[in-house]
């Protein structure tokens, strides 16, 4: 059974922007800074088009940010 | 705490309120043998429910405008489903509870049919309001 999850370089990716604040980051994502929190804690996996949205407002690529991480038991 | 949540803890306060101060009421001189034919009681409660109701939706239509994002409303829908399984719990624990306390008796005062419909009509929006607050702390919800 292959169990899989997200990683993401959300925290990261911010602060090579320039330190960029989670509040900023929410805003031009328009979500909330607690998602962009949860995100950043790994609590939370993002829809695809937050997650395309996230790494738009990080000029990143959406590789780049996010990686799938699949664990074959 | 975001929007969603503080929108959560209006309705638990609202709702928390309504259901104790009807408990009271309900309970209160002579209780389910004599609610029935109690006009004072009956109106008490009539007029708590509609206040409540008044002051409920009210809140919600002031604050259906909030700001939510895809979290939240997960987080709403996942609420939706907890807070309908509470409400089928609570009237499946309380009409086998009234069976068990009645049993012997053979029938139930009929105030009780008041008391599952008034508190049913607030059980439900509470429960919502507590799942949110829970969910929103655990997050474990995906987009």
């Amino acid at each position: 059974m292959a169990k899989a999850f997200i990683r993401n370089r959300v925290r990261k990716s911010r602060f090579e922007k320039g330190e960029m604040t989670q509040q900023e980051l929410a805003d031009l994502c328009g979500c909330t800074r607690q998602t962009v929190i949860m995100l950043e804690q790994g609590k939370y996996v993002p829809s695809l088009s937050l997650a395309f949205m996230i790494a738009k407002a990080l000029e990143s690529s959406i590789e780049d940010i996010f990686e799938y991480i699949s664990e074959t038991r | 705490m975001t929007r969603s949540e503080k929108r959560a803890l209006a309705g638990l306060l609202i709702c928390g309120t309504v259901l104790i101060f009807f408990t009271l009421i309900f309970f209160s001189r002579g209780g389910a043998e004599t609610y029935i034919d109690d006009t004072f009681r009956k109106a008490a409660s009539a007029s708590l429910f509609g206040a409540g109701y008044m002051i409920y939706f009210t809140m919600i239509l002031r604050t259906r405008q909030t700001p939510c994002d895809e979290r939240d409303e997960a987080v709403s829908t996942r609420a939706g489903l907890s807070a309908l399984t509470i409400v089928l719990l609570y009237t499946y624990i309380l009409s086998i509870s009234l069976y068990e306390i009645y049993r012997s008796a053979g029938s139930l005062p009929v105030s009780w049919m008041w008391f599952i419909g008034y508190s049913n009509s607030f059980v439900g929006p509470a429960a919502h309001s507590i799942s949110t607050l829970i969910l929103h702390r655990r997050a474990g919800n995906d987009g």
